[in-house]
């Protein structure tokens, strides 16, 4: 039974950390532009597409083809920004204006990437021998491990950028004040220029490293951004430490979860959580209000 | 011919998914997003009662759209005190969730396989003739959905469901109970997206998940913003466009594993391009923003 | 059934021990108030002293954090705004808030009573007395345009007014809600003297009609030609309550207003 209980445990490390870097991203975005950005979903896609493309079209190196996606990720997260959002915030659109047309984007790309590649899925494996190593009765690959370590890297590397520099200030600061950017000598459109760079950057990095584990598909985006927001939800939206405990929440809940519902429903699970939190409890673990502004 | 008669009864049936729509996003103004759920509802709840319970479609066209009607109360009643951007999440979330509980409650709806051989309203001898039933059909709902809409929005009560939509704290402050009258214009939309839900269910005789996609609840949307907010001309226009434009494609003679997608990227332009340049799309009366 | 106030004078508007405050800073603290039926009561104070949100607090658009608000008797703390809207409490805001796409006469007519013709169900039947319901309101929503000078632009989108009409409809929206109590804030912040002039005639006509006035302002002149009483707050406290000479020698009023230093008056 214990062995059961701690592979349940390591699947969803592995799930949470992925979530939580996908949540993590979004959340950056989310404090300096105060909407959702949905199109997150197809950059963290794109990520694990242009991987594949040099990895496996390319046949490029695997680490060199890593760092090339996710730099390029991040630069598609500011294209986004620059051509479309940027537009929206100079005529000073309300937020739910940014959200439609974030989903214009998600249209857009995610079928420039089906126009691409096809929507048959793709599979890009860059160890031939898998290690299968076993811990405490449960089994772990090396491919799970590569992904637990590098996750927790990114977290790691994450947490001091924003805890130790100056951006990383502004960036924790900025919720509370718009103007914080400016305070530490920084002005705000930059600012969200290197929100979306970071965030976007760490949904290439969460991209590429799941396509390590499963295959592409040109819609990987949507239950990928929708379980980021869910976690961003369950942590509080706007807290980054509370994205990162959303992201392993939810993944703890779904993997566990299935112990006591068919495994067939267990994308539900994901809704399920969304839904209670919405009705009970808006402002999640680390809140802040999701209820109508009523003045 | 034939074919045509076809493509007038598929853009009839999304003429009146976009009147619906209009109703909760141009006249009372709230996001929306998983409209294609209430029109999944319909249609598997009309079918499933025909299939199963062989009650009449005349009869389940009914039911399913006062089905749908419930949903929207519920999910009306959970999510309107959530502000504008959660509760866009909160229905397009709905949407999705309708769409993966057709798609994986096989024993009652066989998932992905679809139902098959749904029954019609009325059998005809000739393939034509019961295009032009159709057609007549058809027709009838659209200008029962227009009356309907019509006598809701010229009216005092229309005249309150608009000043929600531009301000709903001031409406608050001039007595009006919002709260109820967004769930009950939510409950309409359902109401009437339910019921196009049966039309085309008993018309192309076989459903499946794929139809109702949350692609469905945003290509209405844009069908909304594209022929304008706030007007029945504005909705048929854009419902007529985006039914009718990738038919022209694949006229063009684009092979299909291309016009998909491509058409798909034309739609998120669309969104995009129509947001920012022209928020009252063609013919609208009231801006998006 | 006893009505065990029978005999006491209940206060038309009772405040009491009302506090609030907002992620630990106080905005209101232990207000006690008392208000009268035909009073024209002027609430001033500093910026930040917590008048309008006490406004919102009364009118229901927020919920205090300890105390009790009574109207007529009735508690009010636990109502939506709508239903204390319907009880006889109407406002203004201090930002405008019109319905920017309907016309001039329609922000009328949605503050006028319309028992059929909000109804689905009427409507859906057309039912003839909302057609009656409509005329007779179109009348009584021209006669309050009239009255501030607005008639001729019944027909034109709200959101294409000045900012000086602006304010003037929301005012006359108000009124035409016809409610016994209507709260009015900084109605002439902002406007140039010819509107300024209109929106005092409308409050004094108000008054003679029998409503009851509580307007926020800091224009003291207005304050002194309208206000049968003067009620300062200061850091969510009431400092002062009384009429126009006595608040204007007041220390503590001085104080507040212009800190520990003495002005010539």
């Amino acid at each position: 039974m214990s062995q059961i209980v701690f592979q349940l445990f390591l699947n969803s490390l592995i799930a949470g950390s992925i979530y939580a870097l996908i949540a993590i991203g979004f959340a950056i975005i989310y404090k300096t532009v105060k909407f959702f950005h949905f199109a997150h979903g197809v950059v963290y896609a794109a990520g694990a597409y242009i991987a594949y493309t040099f990895f496996s079209i390319l046949q490029f190196n695997f680490v060199i083809s890593f760092f090339l996606a996710i730099l390029l990720t991040g630069l598609i997260g500011v294209g986004i920004n620059h051509f479309v959002y940027r537009t929206l915030r100079i005529k000073r659109a309300p937020n739910l204006i940014f959200l439609l047309a974030s989903f214009g984007v998600f249209i857009f790309i995610q079928n420039l990437i089906t126009l691409i590649y096809g929507s048959e899925v793709r599979i890009m494996r860059p160890e031939n021998d898998i290690a299968i190593y076993s811990v405490l009765g449960a089994t772990i690959t090396s491919t799970q491990v590569t992904i637990l370590a590098v996750s927790l890297i990114a977290l790691v590397l994450l947490w001091i950028f924003i805890q130790k520099t100056r951006l990383g200030l502004a960036l924790r600061a900025v919720a509370d004040d718009p103007h914080a950017a400016q305070l530490v000598g920084i002005d705000s459109d930059r600012l969200i220029l290197i929100a979306f760079f970071i965030g976007s950057l760490l949904a290439g990095v969460a991209g590429v490293l799941i396509s390590l584990e499963t295959n592409l598909d040109p819609t990987m985006g949507l239950p990928a951004i929708l379980k980021g927001i869910i976690a961003c939800i369950i942590g509080g939206i706007g807290s980054i430490p509370g994205a990162v405990v959303g992201g392993f929440f939810l993944g703890f809940v779904e993997n566990f979860g299935i112990l006591f519902i068919p495994s067939i429903w267990k994308d539900f699970i994901s809704f399920i959580v969304l839904i209670v939190f919405l009705i009970f409890k808006p402002e999640g673990f680390f809140g802040i209000k999701a209820e109508k502004e009523l003045i | 011919m034939e074919y045509l008669f076809h493509l007038f009864i598929i853009s009839g049936i999304f003429v009146i998914l976009a009147l619906s729509l209009n109703l909760i996003i141009g006249y009372l103004g709230q996001p929306a997003l998983g409209h294609a759920a209430f029109f999944a509802l319909g249609a598997y709840s009309s079918s499933l009662l025909a299939l199963n319970l062989g009650i009449s479609p005349w009869i389940g066209l009914f039911i399913g759209a006062a089905f749908a009607a419930i949903s929207g109360l519920v999910i009306g009643y959970l999510t309107f005190h959530l502000n504008e951007d959660y509760f866009a999440l909160a229905t397009f979330g709905f949407g999705l969730l309708i769409y993966y509980l057709i798609k994986n409650w096989v024993d009652v709806t066989r998932g992905p396989m679809g139902l098959t051989n749904i029954p019609q309203f009325l059998t005809f001898s000739s393939n034509l003739e019961s295009l032009i039933f159709y057609c007549v059909l058809i027709v009838f709902f659209i200008l029962l959905t227009i009356g309907v809409m019509k006598r809701i929005v010229y009216s005092p009560l229309g005249r309150v469901v608009q000043s929600i939509r531009d301000d709903e704290i001031a409406a608050e402050s001039l007595g009006k109970d919002t709260r109820q009258i967004k769930i009950t214009i939510f409950m309409i939309g359902a109401f009437f997206a339910g019921i196009a839900g049966s039309l085309y269910a008993h018309y192309v005789t076989y459903i499946d998940p794929s139809s109702f996609t949350v692609m469905e609840s945003i290509l209405i949307v844009l069908m909304v913003i594209l022929g304008g907010l706030g007007t029945i001309e504005g909705s048929i226009i854009g419902a007529a466009i985006l039914i009718l434009f990738p038919e022209l494609l694949r006229f063009i003679g684009i092979p299909s594993a291309i016009a998909a997608p491509l058409r798909q990227m034309i739609y998120g332009l669309m969104l995009i391009i129509l947001i920012i340049k022209r928020p009252q799309g063609l013919v609208g009366k009231y801006k998006l923003w | 059934m006893a009505n065990t106030n029978y005999g006491k004078i209940m206060s038309f508007l009772k405040i009491e021990n009302l506090s609030k405050h907002f992620d630990g800073h106080i905005v209101l603290d232990n207000l006690n108030l008392n208000i009268e039926k035909d009073e024209i009561i002027a609430l001033i104070g500093p910026n930040g002293a917590g008048k309008t949100t006490l406004f919102n607090i009364i009118s229901g658009f927020l919920r205090p954090d300890t105390g009790k608000i009574l109207f007529n008797g009735k508690e009010l703390n636990d109502l939506p705004p709508n239903k204390i809207a319907q009880l006889g409490i109407a406002r203004t805001f201090q930002k405008v808030r019109l319905f920017h796409q309907l016309t001039v006469l329609e922000n009328m007519l949605l503050a006028t009573k319309f028992d059929k013709g909000e109804r689905l169900f009427n409507t859906l039947i057309q039912d003839p007395k909302i057609l009656e319901e409509e005329k007779e309101n179109i009348t009584k929503s021209l006669e309050y345009l009239d009255f501030v000078g607005l008639s001729e632009k019944r027909d034109a989108l709200s959101e294409n007014l000045s900012f000086g009409q602006r304010k003037l409809l929301q005012l006359s929206r108000a009124l035409a809600f016809d409610s016994e109590m209507i709260l009015l804030d900084e109605p002439t912040a902002g406007v140039f003297p010819e509107t300024k002039e209109k929106i005092i005639n409308s409050m004094q006509k108000l008054n003679e009609n029998g409503k009851t006035i509580i307007f926020i302002e800091h224009d003291m002149e207005l304050v002194a030609q309208l206000a049968t009483r003067i009620i300062v707050l200061d850091h969510g406290k009431m400092i002062a309550d009384g009429n126009h000479d006595e608040i204007i020698n007041n220390e503590r009023v001085l104080e507040a207003y212009f800190g520990k230093r003495k002005t010539c008056a």
